[in-house]
């Protein structure tokens, strides 16, 4: 089993290494201190198990976790976030609570060589239940998180022009380019809204600091020009919510 | 009491009478006096007692002017009525003291005053009259006037016990405002206390757990140094549990446990955190409030290592300028990645406690550039 440790705390790192020296079937793939090396290292090494620790700097766990398409089997690890903690409790993931003990490290890593051998690739249920958990929680965000193959967009919230519906996914447009993520339009408006964005339509998602003009464009509708040059149509609805609030 | 038997001679009663009155008036006395001081142990009893005595000269004029008592049984009468009266009053004193204002209905008051007048009124004028009786020795005159002259007394008695009430009445309810006061004072003082606690730096549960994490890790690989650690997080905490506003701590103190606490966190991160500090000469004896810098020094690792990887420094200067103690605290910050939003109280309560410390605003200065973040605070010397 090929296993990948990701923490930032060189100290964490060493007592996971060495608890897991004793295994006989566990080849120490890699370590990383940062998210952005982590989804390198995923997608080279190709990771059967990775410890992942939340808090981390440039990108949380919980954000790489929204980057990898194909997870591998995870094993969260933190040391105090109530935030975090309440979500893994929710969902069967496994985590350790830092400092643990070798023995609770070992019950972890036999749950997922278990998991690996029902040969169940589809993507782990557990997690996906995390994922939909962390995308309910209340909390405003201040910045989204995007990949391109192995490099990791950061966008910070007021960088973001526009968000758009595309099929399942949504078309994310900022100063930085334009990204696919995998979330919904309404985890967008619940999480953007407080942050000053506003649903002009079905499709459309705008940030209000970048809108230029409004325009009447036929009988209902309006057409809001954006600094970035964009023009987008708003439904009756949605103009009604812009007019609320300019 | 000797004057009184002096005067009692010119009168026309008998000196049998006389003699026995000033036994009686002296036993009395005292033991009015000692009523008094027992019960009314407060200043008031003097005003109480002049207050009454002012009544009986009152009482005594209006008898030998306007009755035309003589003037033994007009000063006896002036006394008596008075005394028990103002005896009466201290029962008086204690019904209304003792009354719950808030807890009484109206109709529950009238009907407590209406009994407690009547009561009063009855003991008052009755046991006044036995003991006047017994002064005159039954002087007939004397008791056919006090006879006639009843419902005037008795409606000079209510009028005077309708002023006590109301008196008494206005000097509970000041007394309680004063109480209240008082002891929204003390409720103030001790908000303002457990305000400056809430503001007080406390140890963060994720850098416990964490450092806990490293020792845990360290008593495998570095027992020595996991040892080192154990020391230094537990004389950190020791301070940062002991402290308090009352007591002023100095730079030099600050210094050593913001040292422990950098420590602490440079092993949790290896190389990638690097302290460098630059003190004036002789500065290290200047009062400071105790773990003020914490707050500062936490912020600038929270934003520069937690959130940057690679190398982050912190710079930590102390220098007097014009006799004031500046104190600086610098940090790098990573400026491509929007920071995760910090809620700000770390920085916040610092000034907050600087305010409520030296009552005083315009002592911290935030300072921030492309990547580095300074905080600047300044103290006033002794």
């Amino acid at each position: 089993m090929k296993v990948l440790i990701i923490d930032d705390e060189p100290p964490a790192r060493d007592i996971i290494r060495h608890y897991l020296a004793g295994s006989n079937d566990i080849e120490l793939a890699g370590e990383c201190e940062n998210g952005f090396d982590a989804l390198k290292k995923i997608n080279e090494l190709k990771p059967d198990l990775i410890f992942l620790d939340v808090q981390m700097p440039k990108i949380t766990g919980f954000e790489l976790l929204e980057l990898l398409t194909d997870p591998p089997q995870i094993i969260f690890t933190t040391a105090y976030d109530e935030f975090a903690i309440r979500a893994f409790e929710m969902n069967a993931v496994d985590y350790l609570l830092k400092p643990f003990s070798k023995a609770r490290m070992d019950q972890a890593v036999e749950r997922a060589r278990q998991r690996m051998d029902s040969r169940d690739r589809e993507p782990v249920k557990e997690v996906e239940g995390l994922k939909a958990r962390l995308d309910e929680s209340a909390e405003d965000i201040d910045r989204v998180v995007a990949r391109l193959g192995s490099k990791i967009i950061v966008m910070p919230v007021d960088k973001i022009w526009y968000i758009e519906a595309q099929d399942d996914y949504v078309m994310v447009y900022s100063e930085q380019g334009n990204y696919l993520k995998e979330k919904t339009m309404k985890y967008f408006e619940t999480h953007l809204g407080p942050k000053g964005f506003i649903r002009i339509h079905r499709s459309h998602l705008v940030n209000v600091a970048q809108i230029l003009s409004v325009e009447l464009y036929g009988k209902d509708t309006h057409l809001v020009m954006l600094k970035c040059g964009a023009k987008l149509k708003t439904s009756a609805e949605g103009y009604k919510r812009l007019r609320e609030l300019l | 009491m000797p004057c009184l038997v002096s005067i009692g001679n010119h009168d026309t009663s008998p000196n049998k009478g006389l003699t026995f009155l000033d036994f009686r008036l002296f036993t009395f006395y005292f033991l009015l006096h000692f009523m008094f001081a027992k019960l009314f142990n407060n200043k008031l009893l003097p005003v109480y007692a002049g207050v009454w005595l002012a009544i009986a000269v009152v009482h005594y004029l209006i008898v030998t002017t306007q009755i035309g008592v003589g003037l033994l049984m007009a000063l006896s009468e002036a006394f008596v009525f008075s005394s028990v009266f103002a005896l009466l009053g201290i029962g008086l004193w204690f019904l209304v003291k003792f009354t719950d204002l808030e807890k009484l209905n109206r109709q529950e008051m009238i009907l407590r005053h209406i009994t407690s007048s009547t009561v009063t009124m009855v003991i008052w004028f009755g046991s006044s009259y036995l003991i006047l009786g017994l002064v005159s020795d039954h002087d007939k005159d004397y008791m056919a006037m006090l006879n006639d002259t009843m419902v005037v007394r008795i409606l000079a008695g209510l009028l005077l016990y309708i002023i006590m009430l109301s008196v008494f009445y206005l000097l509970v309810n000041n007394q309680n405002l004063k109480d209240r006061k008082a002891r929204e004072e003390a409720l103030q003082n001790l908000l303002h206390e457990s305000e400056l606690n809430s503001l007080r730096a406390q140890i963060k549960p994720h850098f416990l757990f964490n450092s806990l994490n490293s020792i845990s890790s360290l008593t495998v690989t570095n027992p020595e140094k996991a040892q080192e650690m154990v020391i230094n997080l537990s004389e950190f905490m020791r301070y940062s549990l002991s402290f308090s506003d009352n007591k002023m701590s100095t730079l030099k103190q600050e210094l050593y446990h913001l040292r422990l606490y950098l420590e602490i966190e440079k092993v949790r991160f290896g190389g990638r955190l690097r302290v460098e500090e630059l003190m004036e000469q002789g500065i290290l004896e200047w009062p400071l409030p105790p773990m003020i810098l914490q707050p500062l020094v936490e912020n600038a690792v929270k934003h520069g290592v937690y959130d940057t990887p690679g190398q982050s420094f912190i710079r930590i200067t102390g220098r007097v300028t014009e006799g004031w103690l500046e104190i600086s605290v610098t940090n790098n910050f990573d400026p491509e990645l929007p920071g995760k939003k910090g809620t700000g109280t770390g920085l916040a309560n610092v000034m907050k406690r600087m305010q409520m410390v030296y009552g005083m605003t315009n002592l911290a200065r935030i300072t921030k550039t492309d990547n580095t973040f300074e905080v600047k605070l300044k103290f006033p010397g002794k």
